[in-house]
């Protein structure tokens, strides 16, 4: 007679195979949505989600990865749905060179330079100017730069070539160091005054 | 080194991504050349400004939610009396925790009907996925606050006939016993919409003696995809 193996009760499973990733998932979550409660109904969605697939996350090598990656299609499915928002474009993804187009075409959608910047004030100006970069290139400098992502995890998880998501860094904050260093001149310009 | 070279690796010089002898010969150019040097300023300056971006806890209830949002739906689509079972208890669960839904609870009183009151322009709905269905899953969130704990609340959803909870397919009507906490707290509801054509989302709140209604819209008008 064949021995069946051990099957935990799902509450068991769940607790071993999502449980344990839900944290990461929602930090993900976080730097795409930049919202608490979209990145918890994102997580949410995702989960009951793949909860039937628990057989199939089993085997997974790499949890943690797998499931962003669900994530992250998921995320996509749900921004393009909402297209007419510019902030979902999503789809600029795809082409590196469309990517480079959208970035110029921000040049003077800058926010307002006479607003009182001082250095303490530099989280405040970079996530303003973060919030004018689509969402993609936005997640990708923040999980990078941020939360010590490697280049290599976020290729797969945003299923783009290591080389592809390299040169999106390094336009993104070459992006970024120009405009903060616009918003910053002001407030250097009258410190050295005063 | 040069500047080329240097505007390369800037980005790495700052992370300290590099080995000891590279860093050492970028700095040994920077301190011979102004733009790379003002650059290597902007570079700290953005680092220092993406670093601050830190992602906020979520609330406290999120995983133990989400835990039973996910234990409620695994049954078979047939198995409705213990979805509904499962999925209450789930519920229950989580608002003994104190995040599921809460009311408008009066100062001294617990009379639902006076002291009870939703809260307009907190409900949101947004699409948030496509079911293999071809139905169209939103997310419903009613938001809800509430001066005062309170225990044994009968909670009672009606949907829309073109409406139904994800876990509860084929049901219009579903009760549990609820544990309200007091404060601010949202209840994410993920709802199919399985037809084009809008309706209302119904939510009885009842303490035995007395009850208090909200309803809120589901915006169904798009067709759902096939």
């Amino acid at each position: 007679m064949a021995l069946l193996p051990f099957r935990s009760s799902s509450s068991k499973r769940f607790d071993r195979l999502i449980l344990p990733y839900m944290k990461g998932m929602y930090i993900f979550a976080y730097r795409l949505t930049g919202q608490k409660q979209d990145a918890e109904d994102l997580v949410q969605d995702v989960v009951v989600k793949m909860y039937p697939r628990l057989d199939e996350l089993e085997n997974v090598q790499q949890p943690q990865p797998w499931l962003n990656r669900v994530l992250y299609r998921h995320f996509v499915d749900l921004t393009r749905k909402q297209s007419s928002q510019r902030e979902i474009s999503v789809s600029t993804l795809v082409a590196a060179e469309s990517q480079t187009a959208f970035i110029e075409s921000l040049g003077e959608a800058s926010p307002d330079a006479s607003a009182g910047i001082d250095q303490t004030r530099i989280g405040e100006t970079v996530k303003r100017l973060l919030n004018t970069l689509p969402p993609d290139q936005r997640t990708l400098l923040l999980l990078h730069d941020a939360d010590g992502w490697r280049q290599e995890d976020i290729a797969t998880v945003l299923d783009v070539p290591v080389g592809t998501i390299k040169s999106r860094l390094h336009r993104s904050r070459a992006f970024m160091r120009e405009r903060l260093k616009k918003q910053m001149e002001p407030f250097e310009k009258q410190q050295r005054e005063g | 080194m040069t500047c080329r070279q240097f505007h390369q690796e800037v980005d790495s010089l700052v992370r300290g991504d590099l080995p000891l002898h590279e860093q050492e010969a970028l700095q040994a150019h920077a301190s011979t050349c102004a733009s790379c040097s003002e650059l290597w300023e902007d570079e700290q300056r953005l680092q220092k400004g993406i670093m601050a971006q830190t992602v906020p806890e979520p609330n406290d209830d999120f995983e133990s939610r989400v835990r039973a949002m996910a234990l409620a739906g695994e049954t078979p689509r047939n198995s409705t009396l213990r979805k509904t079972s499962l999925w209450a208890s789930s519920i229950a669960a989580v608002l003994a925790l104190g995040i599921f839904i809460g009311m408008q609870v009066g100062p001294a009183d617990t009379g639902l009907p006076e002291d009870i009151a939703d809260a307009p322009g907190q409900t949101a709905t947004e699409t948030v996925a496509e079911p293999e269905s071809g139905a169209e899953l939103k997310t419903v969130r009613l938001a809800f606050n509430s001066r005062k704990a309170m225990d044994n609340v009968t909670l009672t959803l009606e949907l829309p006939p073109n409406a139904e909870l994800a876990p509860f397919p084929g049901r219009q009507t579903i009760s549990w016993t609820v544990d309200l906490k007091q404060g601010d707290n949202v209840l994410a509801l993920p709802i199919n919409v399985l037809f084009p054509g809008s309706g209302k989302l119904v939510a009885h709140l009842d303490d035995g003696t007395r009850r208090k209604t909200f309803s809120t819209a589901i915006p169904g008008n798009t067709e759902p995809s096939s």
